[in-house]
């Protein structure tokens, strides 16, 4: 498959959104903030119509959306008195209106295909999109891997980050951002209603047999782009949706691990008396 | 060592709230070594333990991870770790009586000892002034005395300790000014054991007796 320059295109996308996304997707995970980035993607959407009503690289159009999006329900979340919950519900039926209706004044003979983007599709990447993914992934690892301690101290207990004088609101922007960048870069190869899958789904897996928070974003890191890669090459063959596929396999891995630990666990209990200071 | 007394309700954590910058003030000042705490940038010179028991948050983490971000007053960012940083996490654990369990996930650990990793957290920065909200709330006897000696130590080396507290426990000994509040007011403020008995109604009558010493360290029972 490596012959296809499409496909090369694709394998490499799917290498990046597999080491972005739980690198980002760590920190919401442990600020019980899963969906967002599925209401960013839901933004985006917003974004992606703009710019093919408007003849754009919707790349770029959606990287604005989600970006206004992120800060917009962070600043409700802190500032206004709507609850997170609520300002998250607002952004993804807003995203997803505003996608349809502004999707429907397209000029008329423009070939309007959302499904590639809502669950991703291999063909899809230009090469222009690729270079924008490769500077946008390496935005966030460096935001992710330079700011890990910050991102840790006040996802882990923001009460006593904002007591040890860290600037919470800056830092819980800069998330913000750079997930609604992550939701961008696996817009062509997940699509944008399944990104937040790959942001949730390696964690999940990985902290059921990890011990620190290092090892379960190491191990999060591997699963996401395994997934990722798999995810694209089976979609090559079986002809299935990339964005599917990837998450399916994501799954796959965490009903397996989930039963392993589940079967080691229960082997553990029935073991003799001498096990059980361990 | 300050211990910030009162029974619930009477303004003890909205006090630290504002000290710590966690609320706003409505009126009055508050000032931080002499500066005034919108001024304020030295936060390494204070640390905080929250009331709340353990970390929250799904993923795991070590002892090491979350006392480590007690740092951060300290290092920049887009900075690794230096030596010194480890070592001083290290340190912080040690005198928690926790150096055995440097590497051990945070949820293996018992209430007390989760407790125990927060206050290395707060000294992680090696402190002037530690703060701790209501620290054996919920931590068996065993582990009050431990944190009471970790806490010895720590005013021994010269750091200011304000201990809030709605019953005072085997850290009472230690305590060498007493603050009471109630609805709000100060309503005592002098060196300790002139302290009112808080769960006497009509303490305030007998304010100036010299108070029944309490067993401090005998006693038995919930709580301190």
């Amino acid at each position: 498959m490596l012959q296809y320059a499409f496909m090369r295109r694709a394998l490499l996308a799917a290498l990046l959104v597999g080491m972005t996304a739980p690198s980002v997707g760590v920190y919401l995970v442990q600020r019980r903030l899963s969906l967002i980035g599925d209401g960013l993607g839901h933004v985006a959407l917003t974004g992606v119509a703009v710019g093919l009503v408007t003849s754009t690289t919707p790349v770029l159009t959606a990287l604005l959306a989600a970006v206004i999006g992120a800060v917009a329900v962070e600043l409700i979340r802190v500032r206004g008195r709507t609850s997170g919950d609520t300002a998250l519900a607002v952004l993804f039926y807003g995203g997803i209106a505003g996608g349809v209706v502004i999707v429907s004044q397209a000029p008329p003979g423009t070939t309007v295909n959302l499904d590639a983007y809502l669950f991703g599709a291999i063909t899809t990447t230009t090469a222009g999109d690729l270079r924008v993914f490769a500077a946008l992934s390496l935005a966030v690892l460096a935001v992710t891997l330079g700011l890990g301690r910050y991102l840790f101290a006040v996802s882990n207990d923001e009460e006593h980050a904002l007591a040890s004088g860290l600037p919470v609101l800056r830092l819980n922007l800069v998330l913000a951002v750079v997930t609604s960048v992550t939701v961008v870069v696996s817009m062509r190869v997940v699509g944008l209603l399944l990104i937040s899958a790959l942001m949730v789904i390696p964690i999940a897996t990985a902290q059921l047999v990890t011990h620190s928070f290092r090892a379960t974003v190491v191990m999060a890191t591997v699963l996401g782009t395994v997934a990722s890669v798999v995810g694209v090459g089976t979609s090559f063959y079986a002809d299935t949706p990339s964005g599917g596929t990837i998450v399916l396999i994501a799954i796959a891995a965490f009903v397996v691990t989930t039963t392993a630990v589940a079967a080691r666990d229960g082997l553990r209990r029935s073991a003799p008396p001498a096990d059980a200071s361990g | 060592m300050v211990g910030l007394l009162g029974p619930n309700g009477s303004g003890k954590s909205t006090i630290i709230r504002g000290l710590l910058g966690l609320a706003a003030l409505q009126r009055g000042s508050i000032e931080l070594f002499g500066v005034e705490r919108r001024m304020f940038e030295a936060w390494h010179r204070v640390g905080y333990v929250p009331q709340r028991q353990s970390v929250a948050g799904g993923i795991p983490s070590t002892v090491r991870e979350v006392v480590s971000s007690g740092l951060l007053t300290r290092v920049r960012p887009f900075r690794w770790a230096g030596a010194a940083d480890r070592e001083a996490v290290v340190r912080a654990i040690e005198s928690v009586g926790l150096g055995d369990h440097v590497r051990a996930p945070m949820a293996t650990l018992s209430g007390g000892q989760q407790r125990r990793v927060l206050i290395a957290r707060a000294m992680a920065s090696s402190p002037d002034l530690l703060v701790l909200d209501e620290p054996t709330a919920g931590v068996d006897r065993r582990n009050q005395v431990a944190l009471a000696a970790s806490l010895a130590d720590l005013a021994g080396q010269g750091t200011t300790i304000v201990l809030i507290t709605h019953e005072l426990g085997p850290a009472e000994l230690l305590v060498t000014r007493t603050v009471v509040l109630r609805a709000g007011k100060v309503v005592h403020d002098g060196p300790a054991g002139d302290a009112p008995d808080e769960h006497d109604d009509d303490w305030h009558h007998h304010h100036g007796d010299p108070p029944p010493r309490r067993s401090g360290l005998g006693l038995e029972g919930i709580g301190w």
